[in-house]
């Protein structure tokens, strides 16, 4: 497979393909799951807790396997990526998880340039791109501060800053709004809406099926680990 | 650049985070390779005197009392075609006389009229004579001639030496294999005591895409550093003791700069090898 990740000619973004998850033969987190994500398109992935939300997720960021099934990720067919690729994956994904993941002896500034530096971009690029990203989520006045000085709000920009840095090719999210207040949970929603408005293509996993639903974007609710309901 | 700077940021944080798991790896380096160390020191000097040995090793042919002008060149002639010998000195009896008042002083054998001690050649012999076999082939060869009373040939001195020397070579082998062993385990742990001490950084680095290489670079060249520091400290032990040695017991010469080179990345290369030994076991990407 060649790199072409940059050629984002392909419209759709997520493939995922009659996928089953089984845990030790006798736990079922996703049975036989389908649905195709199109470039610029956003989901709220919904269902109660253990529905296999969070095992879907992780099924994409390549942390596992489906048992059986496939996903393809723009040019990326997960089940043929090499286990040295991943990170390569890793940087056109962006993820955001429920408890931030910011590291506390590092600012908001030097979270957020992580994923560049990582990414091995150059530095003038970097403080460039973390400006815009960090004005874009609303937190560059927070950009010295760190972790522990940020409220769960911000901190959770911060992260979602850091997620979009590198313009990925699909932004996931688990949970974000789980240590949020329901004010926070719907500005936090409402800015995932706003970036998908910019280009974006989301992935948003939430057990609140309830506000979820007042945004008007597509849902694909879980139950048991069957997909129940699709809006599309 | 950057790599650098978080690798000190890396180092800088665990000697913060686990001083006492630094200091006590790099003691234990230190003192571990002072084992092998002083075994080097020790084979190196005996085959430096073992070689002198070897140099000054003659092997010495005494004449019969009533042999001729004649037949002393005769002999000569003959002790020169050998194989092996490469330089022969004549010892008359007056000579003989002289070398032994030499060693033992003036009154010795003054009063006798008669000189009783035989003529001699002294033969310089190569080092392929002295090999057992070849040492006691010449020597048999010798006793043979006319005109020789007797061969003496003082090789066992040199055997006990070389078997000495061995048995250090050997043993100090043996220690340096035991020794980076140890010291490729005493690194593997502290470095994983260091990676689970950044467990939470190391996550966030996977999630955002680092590649392996990038996350794990920094607790190799700690490893390695801890290895290098140890070693160099350990040279420096070394080079003390020798000069305490050399100062109070016998001249010892010390480990050449090429040697100290070797001695000093030996601990670079079981710091890192310890290291990549942890992350291996620790990181699945
Ligand atoms: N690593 C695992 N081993 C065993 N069972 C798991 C594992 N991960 C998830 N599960 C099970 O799979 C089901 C779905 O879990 P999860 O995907 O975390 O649900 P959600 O994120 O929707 O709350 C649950 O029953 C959970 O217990
Ligand atoms: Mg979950």
């Amino acid at each position: 497979m060649t790199d072409c990740a940059h050629d984002r000619n392909f419209k759709t973004m997520l493939e995922v393909k009659g996928v089953t998850k089984e845990y030790g033969g006798r736990i079922t987190a996703l049975s036989n799951v389908s649905f195709e994500l199109e470039k610029g398109e956003m989901a709220f992935l919904t269902g109660a807790s253990g529905a296999g939300k969070s095992t879907l997720l992780r099924l994409i960021f390549r942390e596992e396997f489906p048992t059986s099934g496939e996903i393809s990720l723009g040019p990326y067919n997960l089940a043929e990526l090499p286990g040295n690729r991943i990170p390569d994956l890793r940087r056109h994904l962006g993820y955001v998880f429920q408890d931030f993941r910011l590291i506390s002896e590092r600012t908001a500034y030097e979270n957020v340039a992580l994923s560049l530096e990582v990414a091995g971009k150059s530095t003038r690029h970097i403080r460039k791109r973390v400006d815009e990203v960090m004005q874009q989520v609303g937190v560059w006045q927070r950009r010295k501060s760190y972790p522990r000085q940020l409220s769960g709000g911000e901190a959770q920009r911060v992260a979602l800053a850091r997620a979009i840095a590198n313009e990925p090719l699909l932004l996931l999210a688990d949970e974000p709004t789980g240590n949020l207040d329901m004010k926070n949970s719907r500005d936090l929603f409402e800015l995932f809406c706003k970036l998908n408005l910019q280009g974006a293509t989301v992935i948003v996993a939430t057990h609140q099926v309830a506000m979820a639903s007042e945004f008007g974007k597509r849902i694909l609710h879980l139950e048991d680990g069957a997909l129940k309901q699709d809006s599309k | 650049m950057r790599y650098l700077l978080k690798t000190i940021a890396e180092i800088r944080r665990a000697a913060h985070h686990q001083p006492l798991s630094i200091f006590g790896t790099i003691i234990t380096i230190l003192l571990a390779m002072l084992l092998p160390g002083i075994f080097w020191l020790a084979a190196n000097n005996m085959t430096a005197v073992e070689k002198r040995l070897k140099a000054n090793m003659t092997v010495d042919v005494f004449l019969v009392d009533d042999i001729s002008q004649a037949g002393i060149e005769k002999l000569r002639g003959e002790l020169l075609t050998l194989e092996g010998v490469s330089d022969i000195t004549f010892y008359s009896k007056r000579d003989a006389l002289f070398r032994i008042r030499e060693s033992f002083g003036q009154s010795i054998i003054q009063d006798l009229d008669d000189n009783p001690l035989p003529a001699s050649f002294s033969l310089t012999v190569d080092d392929t004579i002295l090999e057992p076999e070849a040492a006691d082939s010449l020597v048999a060869h010798l006793s043979a001639l006319d005109q020789v009373e007797e061969v003496v040939f003082a090789r066992e001195i040199l055997y006990r030496f070389s078997s000495i020397t061995g048995s250090i070579k050997r043993f100090g082998i043996v220690i340096t294999v035991l020794v980076i062993f140890s010291g490729i385990f005493i690194s593997a742990n502290t470095v994983r005591v260091a990676i689970t001490d950044r467990r939470e950084v190391v996550e966030i680095m996977q999630v955002v895409g680092a590649s392996r290489p990038y996350i794990l670079t920094p607790f190799v060249l700690l490893g390695g550093l801890l290895g290098l520091i140890g070693a160099a400290l350990s040279s420096l032990a070394l080079w003390l003791i020798a000069g305490y040695v050399s100062r109070n017991l016998a001249e010892l010469q010390f480990l050449s700069l090429h040697e100290i080179i070797v001695f000093i990345l030996t601990g670079l290369l079981l710091g890192m090898l310890g290291a990549i030994l942890a992350t291996r076991r620790y990181l699945k990407v």
